[in-house]
């Protein structure tokens, strides 16, 4: 059955205020990462979007863009790998895909984490690596990197192989006898 | 602990497979004695490696692979590629094992110092060994006696590969896993030697401590660097770059060190270095103690005369600490620890720096050792733990009740924990979180206490 000319502008008019809602949000977070508060972006993001639900519809690239005025492509690029890593099977475009569908479920909100996580690494804001001392520093609390010494230095290799014929003879530190 | 054979863990594929001259079943699958010289290493003490390198540069696979008893080889790398791609955790794995013990036999690994379930090695058709050997990332090799006396002997060798930047084609096939990122990027990879006889020999003392109920983990010489075990204590004692061959985390939180030792060159070095990481590290902090064992090697092997000990008993450090480093430093041999290859019940016994006779499993350690070590599988999930504080870092908001992708929970292939044959999906399937929700970070995982 057809709409009809005021039900037909209802919409439109619902639209358009879930667009400036959208808007309106995505630039208060380019206000806040232009004066250096992109901390408080994603708490702004998520805080909108509990009040209003049309904040859902934001695409994560326009995200991005308001954040590091990154261009459509490379954000697109990097929805894309997010969509390979959690081997996302959903039918959307790179370019359509929002912050709802990126939290729609507790299964899928791994892609809002891998989502965060890719775009910290790419601006340099994290990096997994293993942690200091690992992989005993897993089972110990007490390991700190309290300017200790180069943890990449190669380790000595003391010749594991079946050696020579001839005994190495004790090397005296200061003041010791030889003995063997 | 009494003075009989250790029990052994024998699984239903070894069961009934009695040696000829011991008649007792074998302590674990692929069981064999590391000291078999003239089985193993005839002619040397190394084997004839297919170095990956050469492999990966081959200019006609088709026809090396044409020749008889090379079938094993994959000569097409696509096909190699898909075959680690389509393998890519028992790949990890394998890996993870060969990082920490640099050499060991198919079956060893097969028996436990992988984590995972992994096939034979068949020379007649590529497997997954063919295929890694083609792409560089491993090295396979054969007994000489094999080249010298035209028999084929059961064992085959496998290394990581030589050339790193032919090691590193791996992370494409295999997705992140940045521990083993950073071990092929960081000095641990160039520090690796291949000393096929003697890593045979450590890898079977590891599958000894895999197969024994005493022991929480054991890793090898990959993860053996002082300053991992005890990194306080090794830039303390100066010691930053030194290693051990074997470390085992007893039920009783004592970490002992083994040197597998077959010659007697750059000894009293090594005991000296010992003796000053034991003086630098207090026994409540990592329960470290150490073990020489001595092994034997072809053309005679001279046991360190009694002056050599009497001068080690005399250092400046064996006097320091409670207990003193003089109890927590000692020695034995092969012939006490192995009987034919088969663990005795003096597995882990050692003659200390004063003539007394202990061993790493006294319960009396437990007093000393440190009270809160955490168990290795919960640990595994540190990729996780770090994802969410940088995260929380980062944007300002706790991803904590969302889900973690798998393949950054960080992981590691590298500890061998003590249960017999690994689960088919590795040792860190069925652990709390694996729908991907990561832990609260400030709720560490409840530390496993000393003793049983």
């Amino acid at each position: 059955m057809a709409s009809t000319p005021e039900q037909f502008m209802t919409v439109t008019r619902r639209h358009e205020e879930a667009r400036r809602t959208r808007l309106s949000v995505l630039a208060r977070i380019s206000d806040l990462c232009e004066r250096g508060q992109r901390a408080k972006a994603i708490p702004t993001l998520m805080a909108n979007l509990m009040a209003d639900p049309d904040v859902a519809g934001i695409h994560l690239w326009q995200l991005d863009s308001a954040m590091f005025g990154t261009s459509r492509y490379k954000a697109k690029k990097l929805i894309r790998e997010v969509r390979e890593r959690t081997h996302d099977t959903s039918h959307d475009k790179d370019g359509t895909v929002t912050v709802g569908w990126a939290l729609d479920s507790p299964e899928h909100s791994v892609r809002m984490v891998t989502w965060l996580w890719l775009v910290a690494r790419r601006e340099g804001m994290a990096n997994i690596t293993p942690p200091v001392g690992f992989p005993y520093s897993l089972l110990y609390d007490d390991v700190a990197d309290a300017g200790m010494g180069d943890w990449d230095a190669p380790i000595e290799d003391d010749d594991d192989d079946d050696g020579g014929d001839e005994d190495e003879e004790w090397e005296p530190r200061d003041g010791e006898d030889e003995t063997v | 602990m009494s003075d009989t054979e250790t029990t052994p863990d024998v699984s239903a594929a070894g069961a009934g497979n009695d040696t000829p001259t011991t008649g007792r079943a074998k302590p674990w699958p692929g069981f064999f004695d590391p000291n078999e010289w003239d089985k193993l290493y005839a002619y040397d003490s190394n084997v004839d490696w297919w170095r990956g390198d050469w492999a990966h540069d081959l200019e006609h696979p088709v026809q090396t692979v044409a020749r008889a008893g090379n079938q094993w080889l994959m000569p097409y790398k696509t096909v190699a590629q898909n075959m680690v791609r389509t393998n890519r955790e028992q790949v990890v794995s394998l890996m993870g094992a060969l990082f920490s013990w640099r050499v060991a036999t198919v079956e060893q690994l097969q028996a436990g110092l992988c984590d995972r379930p992994l096939p034979d090695f068949t020379r007649d058709e590529p497997t997954i060994y063919g295929a890694l050997n083609r792409l560089g990332i491993i090295n396979v090799g054969f007994s000489r006696r094999e080249r010298m006396e035209n028999i084929t002997i059961p064992h085959v060798w496998l290394s990581v590969g030589n050339r790193e930047e032919y090691v590193k084609e791996l992370f494409p096939l295999v997705g992140a896993q940045p521990w083993l990122r950073h071990v092929i990027t960081t000095g641990r990879y160039s520090s690796m030697r291949q000393h096929a006889r003697h890593n045979t020999y450590a890898s079977h003392i590891g599958l000894t401590a895999a197969h024994d109920p005493r022991v929480r983990l054991t890793a090898g010489d990959g993860w053996g660097a002082f300053r991992l075990i005890d990194p306080m204590a090794a830039q303390d004692a100066s010691v930053w770059t030194s290693s051990t061959d074997v470390t085992i985390l007893t039920k009783g939180n004592v970490m002992a060190g083994i040197e597998a030792q077959s010659h007697n060159n750059f000894l009293a070095r090594k005991f000296s270095n010992w003796a000053k990481l034991l003086a630098a590290s207090p026994m409540q902090r990592r329960g470290l103690l150490c073990v020489f064992l001595f092994f034997p090697r072809p053309g005679g092997w001279r046991k360190p005369s009694p002056g050599f000990f009497q001068t080690v008993a005399q250092l400046p450090e064996m006097a320091a600490g409670d207990p003193p480093v003089a109890t927590r430093l000692g020695y034995a041999t092969w012939d006490e620890w192995y009987d034919h290859g088969y663990p005795t019940g003096r597995f882990g016994q050692y003659t200390d720096m004063m003539g007394a006779t202990r061993s790493i499993f006294d319960p009396e350690w437990s007093r000393y050792a440190p009270q809160n070590v955490r168990d290795p599988r919960t640990a595994l999930d540190w990729g996780w733990h770090s994802m969410r504080r940088q995260l929380m870092d980062a944007w300002g908001w706790d991803v904590g009740s969302w889900t973690f992708p798998d393949d950054m929970r960080g992981g590691f292939h590298g500890f061998v924990i003590p249960g017999g044959t690994p689960p088919a999906d590795g040792w860190d399937a069925g652990l709390d979180n694996t729908a991907g929700r990561a832990p609260d970070p400030m709720e560490s995982p409840a530390p496993m206490q000393g003793g049983d």
